[in-house]
């Protein structure tokens, strides 16, 4: 499975859980759009840390990284390589 | 089981012909009249400044960055003549500083003074990469703000020095956390400008010293791109005005029924004359403590009255942030529909969660506890509810740091000391609980039970957070005690 799809899926598990099961775009803006909280978004940081084995101790936070399912992905090719 | 929702204002949103006619000039002048007729119901006596702002942003929305800067600086300008900035004509006045300095040289020079120091501390942790001031700028802001905090309440200065020093700390207080959602921004690419993000320092549309809706890299997020993007963002601003409008009918209703105030000239022959929490405090600490009954009524018909306040407070900032092009959350979302206390967190007061959240949990969770992830969660929630609450209060409220000193002020802040461990514990309890447990679906739990025990907490709790009114804790727990009717003097 890609990274992309691996993301996607566990976004689509967090909505669930939440119990928003509407579909969206890799592109959505979910926490913009208020579908994710910032507290979904510490979720995401602890799935890319145990997934992926990133460190976001020693760089500055921004929320906007963790908006969709691209601009994690962009954002986990950035900091893994 | 699902639940249709009822519409008292239809999604005219979602209209494709009202869409249509927003984005012609016709559309877009009976947008802002019914908006300007809007505001007018609510009383706004800045009513046709604003519509004028918001009709230049409408009819030339590829100059919004800098009509938003110009309408921000207009209203600093225009309110400093009305407000004067409550707490800063004070300073002005018991200092003396009156006969031998004008009032307008003091404020611009504070104001100048502040702008200035925002701008080169910004441009100077840009400048910091790779050093522990650009890591932490936000860190170091608020510390250096508690030093000259600490310093203007224990050094013997002069009554002029006292006067500059205090009034820059109050300018500055009113523009930190602004300040600090820029910093935030400070590697984005591309950015905002420093000058247009000042557009937004306390802008036209209201707020507090909580940045509605946060700072430039969440306003480029939500920024309308076009046409049709901004008559949508329009249309929902309208609608939220009105929304705000029917709330604060409901509020006046309510004041007039349970406190006796008069609404739009109407008073109640009878009504239930409930106490204020300040009142029932007061009689509580001179040992003549209202029925535990009264003391119940008071506690929730305070917590009504601040869900319906805020309410309607932060939808008509965000309804005229909508108006200008910029499609914002509701800064208070449904609270009553809160299934546990960290929802109703969320729900309540977003954009002061949201400032707690980027400034205090986000540090804390993604460098501290890393290998224990339920203490990692909890402290972090910890340094959010209870740390930062803390911390923002007691900034916000410079008026008691300046009457008692730092460590007066301190002192006298035990209550919400108290507040902020109480809720931050309770809200980082709820965040575990809540972890991996997937949503009820049994209908009582969801409806009843869930949100009693939420709404219940919240309307006990809230007490401990009201503005300052002097007492210790002591008197709190004694009005606690006569709430259940135990202890009672």
């Amino acid at each position: 499975m890609s990274k992309q799809a691996e993301i996607r899926e566990f976004l689509e598990e967090m909505l669930n859980k939440k119990g928003d099961s509407s579909d969206f775009s890799d592109q959505q803006l979910l926490v913009t759009e208020g579908r994710l909280d910032s507290l979904d978004v510490m979720t995401i940081v602890v799935f890319l840390e145990e997934t992926y084995g990133i460190d976001f101790s020693d760089r500055p936070f921004d929320q906007n990284e963790f908006d969709s399912v691209e601009s994690i992905t962009a954002l986990v090719d950035t900091l893994s390589s | 089981m699902s639940v249709t929702r009822l519409r008292i204002i239809p999604a005219i949103e979602q209209s494709p012909a009202l869409v249509q006619l927003a984005q012609q000039t016709g559309g877009k002048a009976l947008l802002l009249a019914v908006f300007a007729f809007g505001l007018y119901l609510h009383g706004s006596r800045w009513w046709l400044e604003l519509v004028l702002i918001l009709a230049a942003m409408s009819f030339w929305p590829q100059f919004r960055r800098p009509l938003l800067t110009a309408g921000t600086l207009y209203w600093l300008v225009s309110q400093h003549t009305r407000l004067k900035w409550g707490f800063l004509g004070h300073v002005f006045n018991t200092q003396g500083l009156g006969t031998t300095t004008s009032w307008y040289f003091y404020w611009l020079s504070l104001v100048a003074a502040t702008i200035l120091f925002c701008a080169m501390y910004y441009y100077l942790v840009r400048k910091s990469r790779g050093t522990w001031l650009y890591r932490r700028p936000v860190a170091a802001l608020l510390a250096g703000y508690f030093i000259l905090l600490t310093i203007a309440s224990y050094t013997p200065l002069s009554t002029t020095q006292q006067a500059y020093l205090w009034g820059f700390l109050i300018i500055l207080g009113h523009y930190i956390w602004f300040l600090a959602y820029s910093l935030q921004d400070r590697n984005a690419a591309p950015g905002t400008k420093f000058i247009y993000q000042l557009g937004h320092y306390q802008p036209f549309w209201g707020g507090s010293n909580t940045p509605f809706p946060k700072g430039a890299a969440y306003l480029r997020k939500i920024e309308a791109k076009n046409a049709e993007e901004l008559a949508i963002s329009q249309l929902k601003g309208i609608k939220l005005l009105y929304w705000a409008f029917i709330l604060s009918l409901v509020l006046g209703i309510f004041n007039m029924v349970v406190y006796g105030r008069p609404f739009y000239n109407l008073e109640l022959p009878a009504h239930l004359a409930t106490p204020s929490v300040n009142d029932a405090l007061a009689h509580t600490r001179s040992a003549d403590p209202y029925d535990w009954y009264i003391n119940w009524a008071v506690v929730l018909a305070n917590f009504i009255k601040s869900m319906l306040t805020l309410s309607v407070w932060g939808h008509i900032i965000i309804a005229t942030c909508r108006m200008a092009g910029f499609q914002a959350l509701r800064n208070t979302r449904s609270p009553l529909r809160s299934r546990t206390i960290a929802e109703f967190w969320n729900r309540y007061y977003y954009y002061f969660k949201e400032l707690l959240v980027e400034f205090f949990f986000y540090p804390t969770f993604l460098r501290y506890f890393k290998t224990r992830p339920r203490l990692r969660m909890f402290m972090a929630t910890m340094a959010a509810a209870g740390l930062g609450n803390m911390l923002y209060h007691f900034f916000r409220d410079i008026h008691i740091i300046m009457d008692l000193g730092v460590l007066g002020a301190l002192k006298a802040f035990q209550v919400y000391i108290f507040y902020g461990l109480l809720l931050g514990t309770a809200i980082g309890l709820s965040q575990l609980r809540n972890q991996n447990r997937k949503q009820s679906t049994h209908w009582f739990r969801t409806y009843v039970t869930a949100p009693v025990i939420v709404l219940g907490f919240y309307c006990i709790s809230h007490i401990f957070g009201l503005p300052y009114p002097g007492y210790g804790l002591d008197v709190y727990f004694q009005f606690l005690m006569n709430m259940f009717n135990v202890g009672v003097v």
